[in-house]
């Protein structure tokens, strides 16, 4: 898959360059991801959010290269290695929810009243196709759409200090003190979305850079009812862009 | 690096501002449940999710009584709904969430003690499930099904396929109770290793809450009982050992293991500490008065059934009995059956199963 990926964005630039290229721009981005994935407008299930962090160290890693048209506008595309990760800790009342068990066709289902911790930790393979602005010779803009691919999923947790009401919220009680979820391969294998991105130079080929990418849909499926309401991804990356000397 | 701070803190804040108002509880429970004074038998009413049962004293219509104190999930409201016909449900509460959403109706059932057990009667009592517990006149056994059921938790799965189950093969009447040892769900939501399950039935109450987390303490053991001196338990029983592995708890198995059935009954003392005695303090809680146990030499291996007969001893323990604490209704009794002696800690091999009928708690009134 990931191979594949490579090969469609390197045909895709091969193209361009077919089209008859006259002033071609590489660059290198290195950077950190800071963010998560969240509802727009979180459920009214959610009481609490007691600790939010991101991922101390989620890399940002970009092969970039923009096809001017003119002085001013151009065509960037990226291959990308994006780590994009987060911890919260939440509480939740009544949120209903479906836990498989191991070795079973049954499913404990109802509405979990208690403490959550979620762990995630995903690697996407990312291609962000980009207008791009210059608006002088220190700034530029763009703005654009990216898909991705899910290579390294880790969406996990604990649901603790809290009960499980079977079926409803009228359903039998059961304590919850301390119980894990792995929801790593229910997650979407693709992911696509909106990606903005300012770059200030400030030394010769470097440059500041910052952007931002939100994700169009859920990284679960619809069809996934342990998590009903949907969790975009949200990110912000901040980083250093080298540009190649021609 | 200072504007990744600040974007961490515009996120978080985001996220803050985001949390809604509360919704409506919807939860529907009676958390407590009284009645005029000197009603009861049991202090208190012990309350299910959708049930509450109650030991009424000798001569008291506890549709005449008042609830006197009631506590319902916050903003929840309640309706008391009278029973034309009579039964052992003697009225309904309904509950209303403070949502409006949910409605639960809980059964008020009257329970009495009742001279033979013959498991003719069997009752669905946990709805949703399709499982079957014996019912003898008003008294409800409770069994490993209340258990197997939340281990399993697959709703459409035929009561044959429980543990517990009606058998024709009986000794009166049409029915019997047959328990059997069967494989068990293997892992849980990471919280616990069911590799084997075990039929157990007895009487009491199940708590469902600690049947994930503690399930020694789901099993409450005893109910009010002040009709005399236990003396014997009587009854028939067939028992097979299964053909399967012996199933250690840790979900090994051992070929060489032997298993044996239990069938015994306990008198035990209640006080403020103690209602209930649980699958682990019933064979060590220094509340126990007496016990009657079938000797695991004794116990008879095959395909008829065999009749027992056992004492009462009451010089094992500590605490003498007294006709005063009997009258005082502070004694309760339970009686336990299970096809696999160790079953509650999950060993015992596949297939063992053991039927009883015609159970029978001999006692002797005061003069």
């Amino acid at each position: 898959m990931k191979k594949r990926i490579i090969g469609i964005c390197v045909a895709g630039l091969f193209c361009l360059t077919e089209a008859g290229a006259q002033s071609w721009d590489y660059k290198v981005n290195a950077g950190l991801n800071f963010g998560g994935s969240a509802p727009f407008s979180l459920p009214a299930e959610v009481r609490e959010i007691e600790q939010y962090s991101p991922n101390a160290f989620a890399p940002h890693l970009a092969l970039e290269a923009i096809r001017w048209i003119n002085e001013r506008w151009g065509v960037a595309a990226q291959i990308t290695w994006d780590h994009k990760g987060f911890t919260v800790r939440d509480r939740v009342k009544n949120l209903y929810t479906e836990i498989d068990i191991e070795g079973n066709s049954g499913a404990q289902t109802g509405n979990f009243t208690g403490k959550n911790t979620t762990e995630v930790h995903n690697i996407y393979f990312t291609l962000p196709v980009m207008a791009t602005y210059r608006g002088s010779n220190r700034w530029a803009s763009q703005a654009g759409f990216y898909f991705a691919y899910l290579y390294r999923p880790v969406f996990k947790g604990q649901a603790s200090d809290g009960y499980l009401r079977r079926g409803s919220p009228i359903g039998e009680k059961i304590n919850v003190p301390n119980a894990g979820f792995d929801f790593s391969k229910n997650q979407n294998r693709f992911d696509y979305g909106l990606i903005v991105a300012e770059e200030c130079r400030i030394y010769r080929n470097v440059a500041l850079r910052g952007q931002l990418t939100c994700a169009f849909h859920s990284l679960f499926p619809d069809q996934f009812k342990a998590i009903t309401f949907a969790m975009r991804n949200i990110y912000g990356t901040l980083g250093i862009s080298y540009q190649f000397s021609e | 690096m200072k504007k990744g701070i600040l974007f961490i803190v515009c996120l978080t804040a985001l996220f803050a501002s985001c949390i809604q108002d509360e919704a409506l509880n919807p939860e529907a429970d009676i958390l407590t449940l009284s009645f005029t004074d000197g009603c009861l038998r049991a202090k208190k009413a012990e309350i299910g999710n959708d049930y509450i049962v109650v030991y009424p004293k000798k001569n008291v219509d506890l549709r005449d009584s008042a609830i006197t104190h009631i506590e319902l999930s916050e903003g929840a409201t309640y309706q008391r709904i009278e029973k034309p016909s009579q039964s052992d449900t003697l009225f309904f509460i309904d509950v209303t969430s403070q949502s409006q959403a949910y409605t639960k109706r809980y059964s008020v059932i009257a329970s009495y003690f009742p001279a033979v057990f013959d498991f003719e009667n069997w009752v669905v009592p946990t709805s949703g499930f399709l499982y079957e517990n014996p019912k003898e006149g008003s008294l409800q056994w409770f069994s490993s099904n209340n258990g197997a059921a939340i281990a399993w938790s697959e709703f459409s799965k035929p009561k044959e396929e429980y543990l517990i189950r009606e058998t024709s093969q009986a000794v009166s009447g049409k029915k019997a109770a047959e328990l059997r040892t069967m494989a068990g769900p293997g892992k849980i939501l990471e919280l616990m290793n069911i590799p084997c399950l075990s039929g157990s039935l007895y009487l009491g109450g199940f708590d469902p809450s600690t049947g994930l987390t503690n399930p020694l303490h789901s099993t409450n053991f005893g109910v009010p009982f002040n009709d005399g001196k236990p003396l014997k338990l009587t009854g028939h029983y067939r028992y097979k050992e299964g053909e399967g592995a012996y199933i250690n708890p840790d979900g090994s198995e051992n070929s060489t293991k032997k298993d044996t059935c239990s069938i015994y009954a306990v008198l035990f003392k209640t006080d403020e500490r103690v209602q209930f005695l649980y699958g682990d303090d019933i064979d060590t809680s220094p509340n126990v008065i007496a016990r009657a146990a079938l000797n695991p030499k004794d116990i008879k291996r095959g395909d008829e059934f065999t009749y027992f007969e056992i004492d009462f001893d009451y010089d094992a323990y500590a605490t003498p009995f007294s006709w005063e604490a009997l009258n005082n209704d502070e004694y309760k009794i339970t009686i336990v059956f299970a096809s696999s002696h160790r079953g509650q800690y999950y060993e015992g091999r596949i297939g063992s199963a053991l039927t009883v009928d015609k159970v029978e708690l001999v006692y002797e009134v005061e003069n």
